[in-house]
């Protein structure tokens, strides 16, 4: 998985080539993914919010991207 | 806001009943398709009344399967494709979008998806149910373009504008000639912050009802304007309308270069300038007031913030608030493009439904940052009778800003 990930802008992105194969990717410049992240955390936030009293997170050593 | 581009060059190419659909956009259906959350349907204003799958982001897909498979056949099915708001809510829960979409760079765009589907059909010789009354809302906004310098600056009368356009008014047909409170009342506040600006008089015809019939057209008219305002030197485009708003944010940058022009919502500019200037409304008004976020930002833009600051700004006056995110299932009912006047009933009922949940908040007021909410809420009421008043968030900002102001509302001060 970690060879076929990008790091860009704080931000982790499929290598495009691995779009290719199955379905390719679309337009897209960054102030639309930053509103497709706006929308998801808005989402999260109201579900926490009425489902949940806390967030988990996974351990730091198995999400934090690797220098 | 800076312009938001998303794209899929495959919907270039134009559905006709002779030609096998193209490759990459029967993938695209499988997409969606594939899918079993179907989040789509319980967070469409339309499915909620209607229960026809058949109308969601998940229905449209599968018409579109279906047809490729030759199980379908587009011209029975276009009818279903009538039945979208284009308010995008469903392109926000669906998981390609929110789960995905910025990883993969590949989201769900139902409202392109829906337009194109439309306007393929129409070129191609094909009829929508019940258009008659959009072809005619249409015509009237083409007829108004040989006189729209007049037209578009008509509202204006007595109200001090600068020779340039430096920082320029974008007022449509719809806000000048059904929604004039909007541009007069930002005109004032605008003018009390001590702002120069001028009234851009060439808008075109911008409703994004013609994107569903023919999006040559509507291009034509968006690329005079590009033209229009690099000559007059617009460095601020002030956008009355926030379907525009979303127009000028989403689809202009498919088309055109847009860097050298900053578009920016009426009330983001108002609230931004009273925030670099430090003023901060002086009259109280007391009250208790709902509000309803426009599809175009809150769904579209994904934008919601300013006219909830700009209402706590207002000494008294609180809002009893349904989060952005929970309004993502709300709609005015008009939809953000022909829905109302392709479904005039079932437009109704879920305008009566958004009135009925603020009167549920305890609330005699909705406040709206939209003229086409405002318009469809006024005709709700006093079809339903529900006692809950649609006013338009500037004005309440006028009477707090101690503008003199004869207000459509008797429930505000």
């Amino acid at each position: 998985m970690a060879e076929d990930i990008l790091y860009k802008w704080g931000e982790i992105e499929i290598l495009p080539t691995r779009m290719e194969k199955y379905i390719k990717q679309q337009e897209m410049n960054e102030a639309e993914r930053e509103r497709i992240v706006r929308a998801r955390n808005m989402h999260l936030d109201w579900y926490h919010r009425h489902f949940a009293y806390e967030v988990l997170k996974p351990p730091a050593d198995e999400w934090e991207p690797k220098a | 806001m800076t312009y938001q581009l998303s794209k899929k060059d495959f919907y270039a190419e134009p559905l006709t009943k002779t030609k096998a659909i193209p490759e990459e956009f029967v993938k695209e259906a499988y997409l969606v398709f594939a899918c079993r959350h179907k989040f789509c349907r319980d967070i469409c204003p339309n499915f909620d009344l209607t229960r026809d799958e058949a109308h969601t982001s998940y229905g449209f897909h599968t018409s579109i399967l279906a047809v490729s498979r030759g199980v379908g056949d587009l011209e029975r099915l276009i009818d279903d494709f009538s039945y979208c708001l284009e308010c995008g809510a469903c392109e926000l829960r669906c998981p390609n979008t929110s789960m995905g979409g910025d990883f993969y760079r590949r989201s769900t765009t139902t409202v392109d998806l829906v337009r194109k589907v439309r306007r393929d059909h129409v070129a191609d010789g094909g009829e929508i149910r019940d258009w008659a009354a959009v072809k005619d809302y249409l015509d009237e906004h083409r007829g108004f373009v040989a006189g729209q310098g007049d037209l578009v600056t008509k509202w204006a009368e007595g109200i001090k504008v600068a020779g340039d356009l430096k920082t320029a008014l974008f007022v449509d047909f719809f806000t000048a000639t059904q929604g004039t409170e909007v541009p007069r009342l930002a005109a004032q506040v605008l003018g009390k912050l001590g702002v120069r600006f001028g009234i851009y008089t060439t808008p075109g015809v911008t409703a994004p009802e013609l994107l569903s019939v023919d999006d040559e057209e509507w291009k034509q008219y968006a690329a005079a304007n590009v033209a229009n305002f690099k000559e007059l030197g617009v460095k601020t485009l002030v956008v009355m309308n926030p379907h525009d708003y979303a127009l000028f944010i989403r689809e202009y940058p498919k088309w055109f270069a847009m860097d050298d022009l900053e578009v920016v919502f009426v009330t983001d500019f108002i609230l931004r300038t009273m925030k670099a200037k430090g003023v901060t409304p002086p009259v109280a008004v007391e009250g208790r007031f709902a509000y309803h976020d426009p599809c175009t930002l809150n769904k579209l833009v994904v934008e919601a913030d300013s006219p909830r600051e700009l209402v706590a700004m207002v000494p008294g006056a609180e809002i009893v608030d349904v989060m952005p995110a929970n309004q993502w299932r709300y709609c005015c009912g008009n939809g953000n493009g022909p829905y109302r006047k392709l479904h005039e009933d079932i437009s109704y009922r879920i305008g009566q439904k958004r009135l009925r949940a603020a009167a549920d908040l305890g609330v005699d007021t909705i406040l709206v940052a939209c003229p086409h909410c405002k318009d469809q809420f006024t005709d709700v009421k006093a079809k339903a009778g529900l006692p809950v008043e649609p006013v338009h968030v500037l004005e309440l900002l006028a009477k707090a800003m101690g503008i003199e102001w004869e207000t459509t509302s008797p429930t505000i001060g």
